[in-house]
């Protein structure tokens, strides 16, 4: 049986959360760490606080102080960043789920919902408007960025460059990463094809860059048609002088696409170089 | 000779262990007579260190891990007789922690400039999002669904959550948490070795390439 406090919370929880923190004092810490290694229970339910602390960072509902310390305590060595990054993700991750109405929890009855991407009636008509002026916006201004591309065309090579997958017996989720070299004019014969099987569930574009710029946004989109499909903003480039790009599967159809790199430049966007790419299914099974 | 332990993609600094299969099995024994059940408590043991070396802020947990594994091993395979096996590890394992604490710093500060570019962050976490993404399509719905409800986003409301989904699963709540924090655990580490075959791509240009990523996900894996 849990010790507990007046208030109800465990004296265990409590300690547990300072010593995750870095505020429990030193003899209190060494019975604590005793019990975690010679514990099984106890050692769950500090691994479950220390989730918690790190979804509560994520969400950025933990206090000021706790944040400073956590941060200071678990998120100063890389496999406590990562740890960190995980439950930014999947913060990041429900808030895009669609809002549901609750189920009971039973083995079966999620079915109906797990899995289920589609938005609401109303979700989804505020997200077309909220898209659709987005994407206006963005057609505008890449029109822009388009006309300084042919004053300033990029020397990258029209390279182009696809991987195709290989068969995978593993359950992780499968990333198809291509290559792509910038393109001179839009009326480019050269296309990448981006053959895509049912299976590959994220798509890495790996953009050749030759601007000796550090610090890159991206925007890809329909092409023609300009909707846009992600952006991104802040991309460093890699020391073998790409800008990757992540996209999931599930956001982009068959057919042709843009993604366009621009840099600030003193103020104002530049755009530095434009790909064009064609997303084709591979067995025919991927949305036409 | 370990596999990976701490719910983290390896991504340590491979060097030569001392952990001879001899002295590999002699720690098993040690730890239970049963075969599978000593596995289990080695991997146990091996998540703890790894942990205690992470709230310790000594990088490259693994590493360490490994080297307290080692020479706990090794005490053994001398015929030490170590009544208390868990607080002797502890020992070790604080041992290995001073002697890691001067690199740690130095490392802490290195780390501390990394972080405050914000936008290698924003980067690193879309691709962790795709990532994500992949990893959890590859739950089965109703597991997903668990997992979701467990961490729930409402975090005020996580108690309350988890002791509704022990019982509508059934199950004691120190039972569902175990699963939990194992589910959690593999989706990390699925979310991580998605993320290292990535930045390993980009050091080879030209090749076609593509990802074949180990399976930690999986429809029956938890």
């Amino acid at each position: 049986m849990r010790p507990r406090s007046s208030g109800g919370r465990s004296t265990d929880d409590r300690q547990v959360t300072d010593y995750l923190l870095g505020r429990l004092a030193a003899p209190d810490r060494a019975l604590l760490e005793e019990r975690f290694f010679a514990d099984d229970d106890f050692a769950d339910r500090m691994f479950e606080r220390e989730d918690d602390l790190l979804d509560e960072l994520a969400a950025g509902t933990l206090g000021p102080a706790d944040e400073r310390a956590l941060v200071d305590r678990l998120l100063s060595t890389p496999e406590g960043a990562r740890r960190a990054a995980f439950a930014r993700a999947l913060h990041q991750w429900r808030q895009r789920q669609p809002v549901v109405a609750p189920v009971p929890h039973t083995l079966s009855a999620p079915r109906a919902r797990g899995g289920s991407r589609t938005l609401p009636q109303w979700l989804a008509a505020a997200a077309m408007v909220t898209l659709a002026t987005a994407a206006g916006w963005l057609g505008i201004d890449n029109a822009r960025l388009r006309q300084q591309l042919r004053v300033t065309p990029t020397t990258a090579p029209p390279v182009t460059e696809a991987t195709v997958p290989r068969d995978s017996s593993g359950m992780e989720p499968r990333i198809f990463a291509v290559t792509l070299g910038a393109e001179r004019a839009r009326s480019s014969s050269v296309r990448a094809v981006v053959e895509l099987d049912a299976s590959v569930e994220v798509l890495r574009l790996s953009l050749l860059v030759q601007d000796a710029a550090e610090m890159f946004d991206a925007t890809v989109e329909t092409s023609p048609g300009g909707r846009l499909v992600s952006r991104h903003v802040g991309l460093l480039k890699s020391p073998a002088g790409t800008v990757d790009l992540w996209i999931a599967t599930n956001q982009i159809a068959n057919g042709e696409y843009e993604a366009l790199l621009s840099v600030d430049r003193g103020g104002r966007a530049a755009l530095v170089a434009q790909y064009v790419f064609r997303v084709v299914g591979r067995d025919g099974s991927r949305l036409p | 000779m370990r596999t990976s332990s701490s719910g983290m993609a390896s991504n340590r600094i491979e060097r030569p262990t001392e952990l001879t299969a001899d002295r590999l099995e002699l720690l098993l024994r040690h730890l239970a007579p049963d075969p599978g059940e000593a596995a289990e408590r080695y991997t146990r043991l091996c998540r703890r260190l790894s942990a205690f070396f992470s709230w310790e802020r000594c990088s490259d947990a693994d590493r360490l891990t490994d080297e307290v594994i080692d020479r706990v091993a090794r005490r053994l395979a001398d015929g030490e007789v170590i009544s208390n096996l868990p607080s002797y590890v502890l020992g070790v394992a604080r041992y290995v922690a001073s002697e890691a604490r001067a690199r740690r710093d130095r490392e802490a500060r290195a780390l501390t400039e990394l972080g405050r570019r914000e936008p290698a962050e924003r980067t690193h976490d879309e691709a962790a999002l795709a990532c994500l993404d992949g990893c959890l399509s590859r739950l089965d719905s109703e597991r997903r669904q668990q997992l979701l409800t467990y961490y729930s986003s409402d975090l005020s409301a996580r108690i309350a959550e988890r002791k509704r989904l022990a019982e509508s699963l059934d199950v004691k709540p120190v039972a569902l948490r175990n699963r939990m924090l194992r589910l959690r655990q593999r989706l990390e580490t699925c979310v991580n070795r998605c993320l290292d075959g990535a930045s390993r791509d980009t050091s080879s240009l030209g090749a076609t390439q593509n990802e074949k990523l180990e399976g930690d996900i999986g429809a029956n894996g938890v």
